[in-house]
């Protein structure tokens, strides 16, 4: 899957689990979407297992600085 | 064009009974003060399902009379009796509703309505069934490891809500919804996740049944990392059926420490045989784990709570009667503070170590207008806690005595929502210099990093919290170590993980 279908894909979650489309880039951070909180977070994170077929460490749920950083680990645990 | 109705809510505690009543969600978090305060809001809450009727009372009722979906989140807790301004957007076909305190989401409602489709059911017949006074309880585990998935007689008492929700300004809410949010609110805080749920969110649209008087539960995910539970919901009566996804956080029950928790970190000596400590807060948390540590180093502690009775019992049978006596009186109360330590006077004679880490719990706010009144409310009750038993203590300090005042690494790392706790932490560390420059003792401010207690047992805030044992046992070994000359020294949050 390339880093391109994997942002493709994880809109499809955000719009899922924020009711709405979110505009999605590399830097885009919880401050840049309104609504994005630590609720939304735990949400977004559980989706994108489902959908992505991949499990985090209890660390990596709070640390992602920015949706490119996410999708890159997204990347590294599909190997 | 968009429509905007700037207004306040304000539910008191008895409409959250009332609630209770008619819904049959007799979750304790709203009910029961006790138990509310081993909870990360300190105090009861309102109904999450009882918010969103009185704030759809601001929106327009011939929109809700033919509401296709409604999607909720409840961000931030209401607490009864405080007032909420609500704003309501309307276009086109799409509500939105916020709740706000201090300009943060509290609650936020959309609705999505088609005109043309067929109103919602007007007023109705009550359909009742004995609701179960106290919920079920489940565990992460229990709902991870086996589905959960059942079915149980379901009813409420529509005139009970529609009077109820005509009394929060909300007469216009349809009878239907009142019922669909009335099933979701039983559904989650008496069925799954149950007595240590958290109300998150909801998605509910309409359906069709032909039964009659059912809620079937059906556990979809459940994250064992957060304690994020999904329960796909059916309410399944006649015109108001409704099919609801709903969002909850499963709250685990906050470990006490005892003496092999602690052992990993401190061995037991008696390096402070002979030695009077008396800890403020000391029936949770990390007060708790510093009254365990003392003990275990051979100390007497006069271990002072306020409400947590249970708990302080545990703690005492845990480390020995003959090491933990129990003091149960509130330090914000000068009075009852004085006989408290009149009785610390006459059995202990004097102290050689006072801890103040008694602190209100924190919450979500802003530097905002309309946030002042809960943050002046609370600095000043976290000062009260402070320096009503420190007051207290001075006079019956032995010569060299050390003063623990619990501050936090939220003064180097400022969390963004916790203005009110910075402050307050502040303020009690200038305490410290004043006692530090003015009187002969030794002073210790400690700054501890994010622990797992009551106060952050939320689905983030339990991600890499420190054990409360470790941080206690960082703090009593620097006591027991008695190198420090008079004066001001901290202990910061790296120095306490370190060890």
């Amino acid at each position: 899957m390339t880093r391109e279908q994997i942002f493709g894909e994880l809109s499809g979650v955000f719009e899922e689990v924020f009711g709405r489309p979110v505009e999605l880039g590399e830097e885009t951070t919880a401050d840049d979407v309104e609504g994005w909180d630590s609720v939304m977070q735990v949400m977004l994170i559980v989706a994108s297992e489902r959908q992505f077929d991949v499990r985090f460490e209890s660390s990596e749920i709070a640390n992602a600085a920015n949706v490119g950083e996410f999708v890159t680990l997204i990347e590294s645990k599909r190997g | 064009m968009p429509r905007e109705v700037p207004l306040r809510l304000s539910i008191g505690a008895e409409h959250v009974r009332r609630f209770a009543d008619a819904s049959g969600d007799r979750n304790p978090l709203h009910l029961d003060e006790s138990f509310a305060r081993q909870t990360p809001y300190g105090r009861c809450i309102v109904h999450g399902a009882l918010v969103t009727i009185a704030a759809l009372g601001r929106a327009d009722a011939n929109a809700l009379a033919c509401a296709q979906t409604i999607d909720i989140q409840f961000k931030q807790p209401v607490f009864p009796g405080e007032a909420y301004p609500v704003t309501c957007t309307e276009a086109d076909e799409r509500t939105r509703v916020e709740v706000t305190m201090a300009g943060l989401p509290v609650t936020t409602i959309a609705v999505v309505s088609d005109r043309g489709a067929p109103p919602l059911s007007p007023a109705s017949q009550s359909w009742t069934r004995a609701h179960p006074s106290s919920p079920r309880s489940y565990g992460i585990g229990d709902l991870r490891d086996e589905p959960v998935s059942f079915s149980v007689p379901y009813g409420c008492r529509l005139d009970l809500l529609e009077s109820l929700a005509a009394d929060l300004g909300a007469a216009g809410v349809p009878t239907g919804l009142l019922a669909w949010l009335s099933a979701a609110s039983f559904a989650i805080g008496m069925l799954v996740p149950g007595r240590d749920a958290v109300f998150a969110g909801a998605r509910i649209a309409p359906s069709s049944s032909d039964a009659s008087g059912t809620l079937g539960v059906s556990v979809t995910t459940a994250d064992d990392r957060t304690g994020l539970v999904v329960v796909e919901a059916a309410l399944r009566h006649g015109e108001l059926s409704a099919q609801m996804t709903l969002n909850a956080f499963l709250r685990p029950t906050t470990p006490a420490p005892d003496r092999s928790t602690l052992g990993r970190h401190l061995a037991p000596s008696s390096n402070l045989a002979g030695r009077n400590v008396l800890v403020i807060g000391a029936s949770r948390g990390l007060g708790a784990a510093l009254s365990g540590a003392f003990a275990m180093q051979a100390a007497t502690v006069w271990a002072a709570f306020a409400e947590s009775a249970d708990r302080a019992g545990k703690l005492r049978r845990e480390f020995g009667a003959e090491r933990i006596r129990l003091l149960q009186f509130d330090a914000t109360d000068s009075d009852q503070s004085r006989r408290a330590f009149d009785k610390v006077r006459a059995q202990a004679g004097g102290l050689d170590a006072v801890v103040l880490c008694a602190a209100p719990p924190p919450f979500e706010t802003a530097l905002h207008p309309d946030g002042l009144p809960a943050m002046l409310d609370y600095v000043s009750a976290s000062t009260a806690m402070a320096l009503i038993p420190l007051t207290q203590a001075l006079p019956l300090l032995s010569p060299e005595a050390s003063i623990v005042v619990m501050s936090s690494a939220a003064l180097d790392e400022v969390p963004k929502g916790w203005p009110h706790y910075v402050v307050a932490k502040a303020a009690l560390e200038g305490a410290a210099t004043y006692c530090a420059h003015h009187t002969a003792a030794r002073v210790l401010v400690v700054r501890p990093p994010k622990m797992w207690t009551d106060s952050t047992n939320t689905p983030l805030g339990r991600i890499a919290a420190v054990p409360v044992e470790q941080v206690a046992a960082a703090i009593v070994s620097r006591i027991a170590a008695d190198s420090a000359p008079p004066g001001l020294s901290v202990l910061t949050s790296e120095q306490l993980i370190e060890r």
